[in-house]
């Protein structure tokens, strides 16, 4: 009788224990940026490190008015863009790119969900093996499409490159999805004598509309970080936010105070953002898939 | 459903077909610059080796190195985040205040921009660093995570597990939560204990789910460039060169393009091959 | 899992809301604390736009100084930005040269961030007052520099008029015909006007750095040979004009080699270092840990040992031809580098991980090291370039502001050794609007510009007025010591010692495939995976490797 609560006891200690360690360990390099964009730039090095010894907003403001340069106070790069400009880039290029996807997506997850037809396993793996490629395979050619047709350095070029990345997850994810609604609903709504494409608005869409939620949000999701094609594919106009990271990147020193700020205020949107949906994301990942 | 016509096809064309035309060009360009020999700054522009390229590609040792360290570095990171994602799931689905608090908290290192991560732990696991220094706190000995090459490509796969492994746990967390009620019931009543329970019933429900977050997380770590080129840009002595970084350099250091358009088209159809075979062994709904 | 959809839908839309809500007036304050800083104005006014430079008045309390200090973080008063532009223009107005010849064309720069770019970018609103050129530019970081500039040059067909060069990276971009020789500018009238110029002002270094030529080989393969060193403008001159030469870019300040020491700690420990072998001595005398605490404070030595050509080789060159005056490839184009072994080893021994230099050398590239340095953690810095003297002299940056010394590199058997690097402008060859290309570089490289510039950080001037207004005006801060040894050096021992062809010290275009082999040999040696002479003779099979792929008649 003892042994049975105290072994309660102890895996309950056990628990917090963990839990509390893990979340150290996740919030530990969060805090840090944080003490270094609020510490002068002096006191980031010292040993042993020194921890909100003198707080000063510095960064932020640099960084959010876009004078960040040194000198004659004139910007390090870009001519001298504030980072919400940075920021509202991201969110334009990598927000279309996944809704975009996603509709591109419907008709090819509706149709390899529901029919079975000759080359429909093809098509599955090839469209996942595109998500195995690294952008390098595609980097270079695209660079010359896009000089060649003046998409270089737009909005619309770096969308349409985030369509093509978010596609291959989005129609897997999609697939399962409609998986999900059972076909029942969908015939009954073809007896009632709608035609197959009405069906789907009304029927499908509709009741799949959480998992649809979903895969624009982790789409979302994976394209707010992308690096490599938007620095490729872009300049001046068009730098979103982790490009702009580089910008801490001056001759002298990496400005270790900026870039932790521009970190910071990249992440905390899509924080806040996401500790809201996350309902949506986690249902994305599981694709509804238990079947009891 | 069975359907004989062409309808399903026009359906998927629309998604397939912008990824093939958006890939048709540049896979066509890779397989031309394959068989080429082209320095970028060559005011001759390409000239034309057929497979003697591709010989020297196989012959090429620092190319083997980079396949080698390729593969560690992606099926490492994938079991390591396996092991840590499925304890952390398991820790986050007991009955404990807080409980949601730290499901949140698992989202966080996912979303931050992996170029970040990897200056960040860069400054952090420096040997005069922070983590050192709290190790020493501690009593333990300061390891030097990035400074030599035998310890670096392991480094780097912690940090990689460090910003992912919420993934997996995520996925797991998700899954467990819509398992049926009624087996795990059924076990509990047999008298099933704990981790019987995680062992026999849990996991082989989950079984499809984690299998298909196991292989997006395979197919992006075979992918990995920001956090590894951020931290030690192929590392010390060519030690964290994967093969992405090595087609990096390659095309836009030394703009030797004929390399990297064989390196691209090797890596195109390695995980092709990679996919076929993995996919074939889950089994798909 | 039945989830009640409206209420979380609603949710969503007000998280969203609020999140972007909270955004906006975030940055809304923020920006509304703070002026606009930057303008890029063209005025045809005849007073001098007065919105570019602005000292904000930011959160964090920056005081401005009445008197130029040198430090990279200064706030220039309004007044005396105003008074060197105005001289600078009325020295411009001297010349025989109608700068408005282009007026209203615009031409697209690309910048490296750096302090020449820095300055220059905060007088270009002079710039475009006085010709009436429109100056559009983008700035980035190191790497990335490289890597973009290679991809519009090379498919950008005419997007780019002028980018910042050097005459390391120069054979690459003339060999691929990326840039234009400036021979038909300097003997155009129309152009360029010697006297204002003052081409004796000059270090003859500089004129020869930027010279060079291509020749081609029996197997039709392009070769650069560097120009050779030009005693004077006129030698230089009669080689341009016979076309001899090519001048490739108009050079603004040289990046050569100091080495920076602690002085302190050098007296302290009764240390002199005059040879590279004297480093050796040396290192474990200055490793020291000064609280007694088991950890090591202040390492002897560090070098930037990150993977990658603008590494290690760029430190060792200069190191290697103070051994050997052959250059690094033989008969047959044959690396003989392998068998110069005593430098590789002393620079191997002083980068020991943990040792004498700090244990995550083999990850330290350029920040990190000057980093390390001016917190005080390091106490000879291998030589290296001109311009991270400043950031160790800036005391918001360093604390070793009064204890840094600025001394030539050590010697070898042959005496000191340099490596030229040292920025300027070049013109695109495929671009449309060369001659204000032309313009702008020739304005960037005049006399009054770099001698007001030169404090600010565009060390060291090619110019020996810049020097003397140095001594004479003598900024706060700025050990005229410095001064002294970088015109010295500049003038007597700075060279290109990179490999070249079979006996000379030149640049090869592959110079990047094959100086990253050597940065990997280094690696290599220093993490102890192989012995010095394996890991030389490795690299020299690498090289061989790589010239014959190349084109390269290896024998």
């Amino acid at each position: 009788m003892y042994s049975l609560v105290l072994r309660k006891l102890i895996s309950k200690a056990v628990t917090y224990i963990l839990a509390i360690l893990v979340s150290l360990a996740i919030l530990f390099p969060i805090v840090w940026l944080l003490n270094i964009s609020l510490l002068p730039p002096q006191e980031i090095f010292t040993y042993p490190p020194k921890f909100l010894t003198e707080i000063s907003l510095e960064n932020y403001v640099k960084v959010l008015s876009g004078g960040m340069g040194e000198k004659y106070q004139i910007a390090a790069t870009g001519g001298g863009t504030p980072f919400q400009v940075n920021l509202l880039n991201s969110l334009i290029c990598a927000g279309s790119g996944s809704i975009l996807a996603i509709l591109l997506a419907i008709p090819a997850a509706y149709s390899l969900s529901r029919f079975r037809f000759p080359l429909a396993n093809f098509f599955r793996y090839q469209i996942l093996s595109f998500r195995l490629t690294p952008p390098i395979v595609v980097l270079v050619p695209l660079y010359l499409i896009y000089q060649a047709t003046n998409l270089y350095d737009t909005h619309i070029g770096l969308v349409l490159v985030y369509i093509l990345a978010n596609l291959p997850l989005a129609v897997w994810l999609l697939i399962g999805f409609f998986k999900e609604v059972p076909i029942e609903l969908e015939e009954a709504a073809l007896i009632d004598g709608c035609t197959r494409i009405s069906a789907v608005f009304r029927v499908v869409l509709p009741v799949a509309s959480t998992g649809l939620i979903s895969v624009a949000i982790l789409s979302l999701l994976f394209t707010w970080n992308d690096f490599i094609f938007a620095f490729i594919l872009t300049g001046n106009n068009v730098r979103t936010a982790p490009v702009a990271l580089l910008g801490c990147i001056s001759y002298e020193q990496i400005m270790w105070g900026q870039l932790a700020a521009q970190v910071l205020l990249t992440l905390i949107p899509i924080f806040i953002f996401v500790f809201f949906v996350q309902k949506y994301i986690i249902r994305g990942l599981t694709l509804g898939a238990i079947k009891g | 459903m069975k359907i004989k016509s062409l309808y399903p096809f026009f359906l998927v064309l629309p998604a397939w077909g912008y990824l093939i035309a958006f890939t048709v060009f540049p896979t066509a360009y890779n397989w031309w610059l394959s068989f080429m020999d082209w320095y970028f700054a060559n005011p001759l522009g390409p000239s034309y080796i057929g497979l003697e390229g591709f010989k020297n590609l196989i012959y090429d040792p620092i190319f083997h190195y980079s396949l080698i360290t390729t593969l560690i570095y992606t099926f490492g990171v994938t079991l390591l985040e396996l092991i840590i994602g499925l304890s952390l799931a398991l820790l986050a689905t007991q009955e404990f205040r807080g409980r949601r608090l730290f499901r949140t908290l698992l989202i966080l290192p996912i979303a931050i921009t992996p170029v970040a991560v990897g200056l960040t732990w860069k400054v952090l696991l420096n040997t005069d660093g922070i983590v050192n220094f709290l190790l020493k706190i501690i009593g333990l000995k300061p390891i030097s995570w990035f400074a030599y090459p035998t310890t670096a490509l392991y480094s780097l796969m912690l940090v990689d597990a460090w910003q992912w492994s919420p993934f997996i746990a995520l996925s797991i967390i998700a899954a467990f939560e819509a398992l049926p009620i009624p087996p795990i019931e059924a076990a509990i009543i047999d008298g099933a204990s704990y981790w019987q329970q995680i062992r026999y019933i849990k996991l082989p429900l989950i079984k499809d789910v984690l299998t298909i977050a196991l292989m997006f997380r395979l197919c992006d770590a075979f992918k990995t460039f920001d956090i590894i080129f951020a931290i030690t840009g192929g590392g010390p002595a060519n030690a964290t060169q994967t093969l992405a970084i090595y087609t990096y350099y390659n095309a836009f250091y030394w703009l030797l393009m004929g390399n990297a358009g064989r390196l691209c088209t090797f890596i195109f159809y390695f995980s092709f091959v990679i996919v076929y075979i993995l996919a074939r062994r889950i089994k798909v709904e | 899992m039945s989830e009640p959809k409206k209420v979380d839908r609603r949710k969503f839309i007000y998280a969203g809301l609020g999140a972007v809500a909270l955004i906006a007036i975030g940055a809304a304050a923020y920006v509304a604390m703070n002026p606009p800083v930057v303008t890029k104005t063209v005025t045809t006014s005849t007073t001098v736009p007065t919105t570019s430079v602005v000292t904000t008045t930011s959160v964090a309390t920056t005081t401005v100084p009445t008197t130029s200090v040198v430090t990279s973080t200064i706030t220039t008063p309004k007044s005396e930005m105003e008074k060197m532009m105005e001289n600078i223009e009325k020295y411009c107005q001297g010349a025989k040269i109608n700068w408005r010849q282009k007026e209203g064309t615009s031409i697209y720069v690309l910048f490296l961030s750096n302090p020449y770019s820095e300055t220059l970018r905060a007088f270009l609103p002079l710039f475009e007052k006085m010709t009436g050129i429109h100056v559009a530019y983008d700035v980035l970081p190191a790497t990335e520099y490289w890597t973009k500039t290679d991809i519009l040059l090379g498919t950008g067909k005419g997007v780019v008029d002028a980018v910042m060069n050097h005459p390391l990276i120069n054979p690459e971009w003339a060999g691929a015909n990326w840039v234009m020789p400036l021979n038909e500018f300097l003997f155009n009238e129309k152009l360029f006007d010697p006297n204002w110029f003052d081409v004796d002002d000059v270090i003859p270094t500089s004129w020869y750095a930027c010279s060079g030529h291509f020749t081609k080989l029996e197997t039709g393969k392009q070769v650069w040979v560097q120009a050779p060193k030009f005693k004077n403008f006129n030698e230089a001159s009669m080689a341009w004009d016979k076309k001899e030469e090519f001048l490739w870019l108009l050079q603004a300040h040289f990046e050569g080699q100091t080495f920076y020491y602690r002085k302190d700690l050098f007296s302290k420990y009764n240390v002199d270092v005059k040879t590279w072998e004297d480093c050796l001595t040396a290192a474990p005398k200055l490793t020291l840990d000064l609280d007694k605490d088991g950890k090591i404070d202040v390492y002897a030595w560090v070098a930037r040992n990150k993977k990658g050509w603008n590494n290690a080789p760029i430190s060792y060159a200069p190191m290697y031809s103070s051994y050997c005056d052959k250059g690094w490839l033989g008969e047959g184009w044959r690396p003989i580098f392998q068998n110069i072994v005593k430098p590789f080893e002393i620079f191997v021994e002083l980068s020991k991980p943990g040792r004498w230099a700090p244990p995550e050398i083999l990850n330290y590239d350029w920040y990190f090291c000057s980093q390390d340095f001016a917190a005080g953690k390091i106490a000879m810095y291998c030589p290296d370039a001109h311009s991270i003297g400043s950031t160790f002299l800036n005391p918001q940056k360093s604390k070793v502001v009064e204890t840094t010394g600025f001394a030539h590199p050590p010697k070898g058997p042959l005496g000191i050794g340099g490596n030229m690097i040292g920025w300027g402008i070049s013109v695109c060859s495929q671009s449309t609007k060369k001659e204000a290309a032309f313009l702008f570089a020739l304005w960037a490289a005049n006399k009054e510009y770099l001698k007001y510039t030169a404090p600010y950080g565009n060390l060291a001037p090619i110019r020996h007025s810049a020097y003397e207004w140095l001594r004479q005006t003598k900024p706060q801060g700025f050990p005229m010591e410095w001064v002294d040894q970088m015109e010295e050096f500049n003038e007597k021992y700075n060279k290109i010692s990179l490999a070249g062809p079979p006996g000379q010290f030149g640049v090869l275009p592959e110079m990047k495939v094959l100086y990253d082999a050597l940065s990997t040999a280094f690696q290599n040696a220093i993490s102890g995976k192989m012995t010095c002479q394996d890991a030389l003779n490795w690299c020299a099979d690498e090289w061989v490797r790589i010239l014959k792929q190349a084109g390269y008649p290896v024998s």
